[in-house]
């Protein structure tokens, strides 16, 4: 599930459109994922955002299973950050997110017990800041080997 | 009494599982009776009759007529004590 591929350091990226576009392209590209995941994604985050309001900022995008061929975890640091709105905020709840963590899923259950992880490790110090503190792939690596 | 509970999120029950489970901990520790279901928010409408608390992971704007807590903290870990806190005045 977790994938050197897919991990990816200081990635430029304008706003989320850019960021779900760049990511969903190469998930599509490699037919992880099937067409309309990131019209899915776009969706999703507009209705249902889901930054989340840990130092430094991080939010993890998803979308139902249905558009899932492989299971993935994508783990991208951001060069420069990008607003998401906070996970059951208001519309004013604006996050600088550094961090995404992309969760592409095809099956509710294991949905839910990889999210479960992810949120324990979210919520350990040293993950987070870990992973945007890193300074290449390598470096990333050896976070989420450690934390998850 | 017993107390009714329902935790929703946005999409296919997963961020409110996990808040769930937490308040379900919560709740056992402050040794209060509670019955706590899962739903969506677009399921709240028809859902709230009888209900004391609703904990969500998801924007809800409309007054359904039941205190609302936001229940983000259960996700992210930041302010946690202060969103259990909220739960625990509006049950007790």
């Amino acid at each position: 599930m977790i994938d050197e591929k897919y991990i990816m350091n200081k990635l430029l990226v304008r706003n989320q459109l850019d960021l779900f576009e760049k990511l969903g392209q190469a998930l599509i590209q490699d037919l992880i994922v099937k067409e309309g995941f990131v019209k899915a994604l776009l969706d999703r985050e507009q209705n249902f955002p889901t930054g989340l309001p840990v130092v430094p900022g991080v939010a993890i995008p998803h979308t139902d299973g249905d558009l899932v061929n492989e299971d993935r975890l994508m783990f991208v640091t951001l060069e420069n950050p990008i607003k998401f709105n906070e996970m059951g905020g208001s519309i004013d709840d604006v996050i600088n997110v550094s961090a995404i963590i992309l969760i592409a899923i095809s099956n509710g259950a294991k949905h839910l017990s990889t999210l479960k992880k992810l949120i324990a490790s979210i919520q350990e110090n040293g993950f987070v800041n870990g992973l945007v503190d890193s300074r290449d792939e390598k470096e990333m690596k050896t976070i989420i080997n450690k934390y998850l | 009494m017993k107390k009714n509970i329902i935790v929703a999120c946005g999409g296919a029950v997963a961020t409110s599982t996990v808040a769930a489970e937490k308040i379900k901990d919560l709740l056992k520790r402050k040794e209060i009776d509670a019955e706590i279901t899962q739903c969506r928010v677009n399921e709240l409408e028809a859902k709230k009759d009888n209900v004391d608390l609703i904990v969500t992971t998801a924007r809800v704007t409309k007054n359904l007529g039941v205190p609302i807590v936001h229940g983000v903290a259960f996700i992210s870990g930041i302010n946690l004590e202060k969103t259990e806190k909220q739960i625990l005045d509006i049950l007790r």
